[in-house]
């Protein structure tokens, strides 16, 4: 589960984050939502540590972001819009990095890992090869391979083509059916949203405006994401 | 193996993964080659030959494959192979900054004084790894075309002439290597100070070779020879004093000291900076 609690960031004069406090549930999909520069990406930084709130805290499976930042981030997996690799590298080699940071993850876990995004036939070869899809596989294996219990994906969908999304949509629900993994999803895609979110979390000019248990279908999602947005 | 020396390994991985990591052989073994070839040119030999007789020593016996060697290392090599690992390590660290990779890694449970310390330790083994090539280099590519013999040298902070027998130069030159390197550390420092807080590799390594290149031309400048001594150049160039022949090492803590307090003020602030900076997308 992820809380964050009376959330506060400036950057000079620009309140990018007021006071924000809300909760993505166990094991539940909760999609993000704002306009550009709401401060979704403001918030998804203090929710892993690299951005520091001026006031507040987040926490995750209830240990402090702040004060238990190992504990916290322990069970957390994530990914951000068009992550960047050593593109010398190849798929392998970024997981088995990556997964190295903390402790060596077996070959054979990498490689489930790998099937299960449908990376498995490209994972030998160099990331500079990889399109925008194959990029966001990657990006997805490795948020699963420390087996997080809680996965933030930001903008994860952003720049791929229809099939891209589809196949992101597919992986993103497997993630939950499969492990029961709680999943934070910023994106602007309300379709996809609606298709996959069984929360909802809308943030304006720095505000938590609406949170949500269920968005309803995406025409609803729409109408009520463009009302909030619109009177802010 | 603990987990800061395997994130050791992978990063001198990455160095040596990118093209920027062999250019900066390349392009050190292409200077010494080109310096080599060229003043063995008929129109620039006696210019060599006129500025070496200025010193006072015949050319002939005297312009070895030590001398010039010892020459191109002073005259240009040094410059490049402290510019390298300074490039590379702001591409290791604002570099993957701007990519993202950084961010990657410190969703990790790790603490990001220990991504840049491994960061730092690998830049520092390419570095040595590059001024050893450099040295090496300079005397192997120097020795096809000059003879073998004596070593002239010149300081270039004093002025003062020193001849010494093969090979005790061989082995004063050999000696030099290790301060070499740390005076090219210190350039990494700067580049590893200026990569804390950029979010690009390409701001931090102009920041760090304007400093480099301000720093050099200002210390040229006649004007400023009485306070020469307070330019981060002429105390990087002092391990020079190795070829003083009354040499006795005295001036080895105070030198090397300098330096090492340099280098421990910019790590420590690079350290704050590096740690207390948000990461924003």
């Amino acid at each position: 589960m992820i809380e964050a609690r009376n959330l506060y960031k400036k950057y000079g004069e620009r309140l990018a984050v007021d006071d924000i406090s809300f909760i993505a549930p166990k094991g539940k999909i909760t999609a993000l939502l704002g306009p550009n520069g709401a401060g979704k990406s403001t918030l998804i930084g203090m929710m892993l540590g690299q951005i520091k709130p001026d006031a507040g805290d987040v926490f995750i499976n209830g240990f402090s972001v702040q004060k238990q930042r190992h504990a916290a981030l322990g069970g957390i997996g994530a990914t951000f819009e068009a992550p960047g690799f050593h593109g010398e590298l190849t798929g392998m080699e970024v997981l088995e990095f990556l997964s190295s940071l903390t402790k060596k993850v077996s070959a054979a876990d990498i490689k489930d890992t790998a099937d299960f995004v449908g990376l498995n036939e490209r994972i030998h070869d160099k990331v500079r090869t990889y399109s925008r899809g194959m990029r966001l596989r990657l990006a997805l294996a490795q948020a699963l391979l420390p087996r997080p219990s809680v996965v933030i994906l930001d903008e994860p969908m952003e720049g791929l083509d229809p099939a891209g999304i589809r196949d992101a949509r597919r992986i993103i629900g497997r993630m939950q059916s499969n492990f029961g993994t709680t999943i934070l999803l910023s994106s602007h895609l309300l379709h996809e949203v609606a298709e996959i979110c069984n929360h909802v979390a809308i943030i304006c000019r720095g505000k938590l405006v609406l949170s949500s248990p269920n968005g309803g279908t995406a025409a609803e999602l729409e109408e009520t994401y463009l009302s909030v947005v619109e009177t802010e | 193996m603990s987990t800061f020396w395997s994130h050791t390994k992978w990063e001198l991985r990455f160095i040596f993964r990118r093209k920027a990591a062999w250019t900066g052989f390349a392009a050190i073994l292409g200077f010494q080659l080109l310096f080599f070839a060229l003043i063995q040119l008929p129109e620039v030999r006696p210019a060599v030959k006129a500025f070496f007789e200025k010193l006072g020593y015949s050319f002939s016996g005297n312009f070895t494959s030590l001398t010039a060697a010892h020459f191109v290392l002073m005259n240009g090599c040094g410059f490049l192979a402290s510019a390298f690992p300074a490039f590379i390590v702001c591409e290791s660290i604002a570099g993957d900054v701007g990519s993202g990779m950084m961010r990657l890694m410190l969703c990790r449970p790790v603490s990001r004084l220990r991504i840049a310390g491994a960061k730092l330790v690998a830049c520092t083994i390419y570095l040595a790894l590059l001024t050893a090539a450099t040295a090496i280099g300079a005397l192997v590519i120097a020795s096809i075309f000059e003879p073998w013999g004596p070593m002239v040298v010149q300081i270039q902070e004093t002025g003062q002439r020193i001849q010494y027998s093969a090979s005790d130069g061989l082995w004063l030159y050999l000696r030099g290597l290790p301060f070499n390197a740390l005076a090219a550390f210190t350039w990494l420092s700067f580049a590893c100070f200026f990569s804390s807080r950029a979010n690009r590799g390409s701001t931090a390594i102009v920041t760090t070779i304007a400093l480099f290149v301000t720093d050099d031309l200002l210390r040229r400048m006649p004007f400023f020879s009485s306070i020469r001594d307070w330019f981060i150049g002429s105390l990087l160039s002092s391990w020079e004093r190795i070829y003083e022949p009354s040499s006795d090492w005295a001036w080895v803590p105070e030198i090397c000291g300098r330096m090492l307090v340099i280098d421990a003020v910019l790590l420590t602030a690079a350290a704050f900076l590096f740690v207390r900076r948000d990461f924003k997308p």
